[in-house]
């Protein structure tokens, strides 16, 4: 684990940009999340950090909502960065083991196969159908795993094993 | 021109490689230098992974960009995902201390990030350093009379001031692609909407609803357009629009019956590349109708 790194990337977050926040909705009146899903608003989500109820927020669910599709963050007159806020919120929910089980699925799937859609049997052989060349999918393996390892994915990743086995066993 | 590292990704390679296959004809017909990237790994993710951590997330990423580095090349990508990742990691990674922090994560693996690394997506490449007027005229087989309704995906443009390519709210790029090729671009409500296959949720069935509830109503507000087709620039657009369309239809009980298009299949066509040679039967909407409109039955 490198701690170091780990600190300079929380230097990054910008999550203390929250306080400029003056609750104009700009965030929640653009969200496409929040147009098909009314119990989804970004800017309550803000109004709730603003209020030191942050606790509540990466308890809730619909942290997970978000596409990250960047519209409040274009859209926010005080450059808030809301996207990238609730990036930062899901990391320390995630690592409290609050996350989604297909999120958790996604991470098995980058670790095993390296990539987060594997290859299978069949469009292996529709490659070959359609003239492409073979693609390569171990020799990153190895450099991959050591990554996930030497980060806080490893973490997340040996928490949730820890927690499978817990209900298995 | 520059040579470019083709960073394939996964969700083309992996899951719709007809879209590698228009890709990679058209990259040859335009006789772009194009190499392998071996080696290379989920970009990551940039939804799921940086939520989960965004240090292992970076460092993926920084090997990823390390491999076209080494190759003294500009790194190639299809797919927007990918694009946002890469592009958002290399801004990173242009600071010094976060470079020696994921440099040290990469020494065991003896590799060094340098930042020289420069990210480009295909509609950028043919955008900004082939152009639509180098394209125009490089037409064999214009789509005259096709009403094309672009859709560009979210990070393709956003965020804006780090990807740095065309508007965020109101870009052009793709549209004058279309134009290029002799089809029409028509205009239809929120073109900028997401396509909604990022929601991923606490609640399985909730986020799958939500998810098709946002592509609907891109589907509705494209079919207002009298559009004959879709066009994409990103294999997760392409699987919700294509691949998920009849789901969706069955959801709310409507057919929107609309064809999708990966822009690279587009440009095939109009190069001149027979139909027969890209991969249209792996599409799930038919796309007959719309190919009808512009290329000879064979």
């Amino acid at each position: 684990m490198n701690e170091e790194l780990e600190l300079l990337l929380q230097e990054l977050a910008l999550a203390e940009k929250v306080r400029y926040c003056y609750q104009c909705g700009t965030c929640a009146g653009g969200c496409p999340v929040a147009g098909a899903e009314p119990s989804y608003n970004p800017r309550r989500m803000l109004e709730a950090l603003a209020r030191g109820e942050g606790e509540a927020v990466l308890a809730a669910d619909e942290l997970w909502l978000c596409t990250l599709c960047h519209t409040c963050l274009e859209r926010c007159p005080q450059g808030v960065g809301l996207s990238h806020v609730f990036t930062r919120l899901k990391e320390i929910a995630a690592a409290r083991g609050h996350l989604p089980e297909s999120l958790l699925a996604e991470l098995q799937t980058l670790y095993s196969a390296g990539r987060v859609i594997p290859l299978s049997g069949p469009i292996k052989r529709r490659r070959a159908q359609l003239g492409l060349p073979a693609v390569d999918q171990q020799s990153g393996l190895a450099d991959l795993r050591q990554i996930v390892e030497a980060t806080s994915l490893g973490r997340v990743l040996a928490a949730a094993r820890a927690k499978g086995e817990e209900k298995n066993g | 021109m520059a040579s470019y590292a083709l960073f394939l990704g996964c969700a083309i390679p992996n899951h719709q490689p007809h879209l590698e296959l228009a890709a990679r004809k058209a990259l040859a017909a335009l006789t772009v230098p194009v190499l392998d990237l071996v080696g290379a790994t989920c970009c990551p993710d940039p939804v799921g992974i940086p939520g989960l951590s965004h240090a292992g997330w970076l460092a993926i990423a920084a090997r990823n960009l390390c491999l076209a580095e080494e190759l003294g090349a500009d790194l190639l990508t299809l797919c927007n995902g990918c694009y946002e990742t890469l592009k958002q990691a290399s801004h990173e990674l242009e600071d010094k201390a976060v470079r020696a922090a994921v440099n040290e994560v990469l020494a065991p693996l003896g590799k060094q990030y340098e930042g020289k690394t420069r990210v480009v997506h295909l509609v950028e490449l043919l955008h900004r350093e082939i152009g639509p007027g180098e394209i125009a005229r490089l037409v064999k087989q214009p789509l005259k009379g096709l009403r094309v309704a672009a859709h560009y995906g979210c990070h393709l443009v956003r965020p804006s001031e780090v990807l740095g390519f065309d508007d965020p709210e109101r870009p052009v790029s793709l549209d004058e692609l279309v134009t290029a090729l002799g089809a029409v671009s028509v205009a239809y409500p929120r073109k900028m909407l997401c396509c909604g296959a990022g929601v991923k949720g606490m609640d399985k069935e909730q986020a799958t609803n939500i998810s098709r509830g946002i592509a609907r109503e891109k589907f509705l507000n494209v079919k207002m357009s009298d559009a004959d087709c879709l066009v994409v620039p990103c294999p997760t657009c392409m699987a919700q629009y294509d691949g998920n369309q009849g789901l969706i239809e069955r959801a709310y009980g409507e057919k929107y019956e609309l064809p999708v298009f990966y822009y690279a299949e587009l440009l095939c066509l109009a190069l001149g590349v027979p139909p027969a040679d890209l991969g249209f039967q792996y599409h799930r909407v038919k796309v007959e109708r719309a190919l009808l409109k512009v290329v000879q039955p064979v």
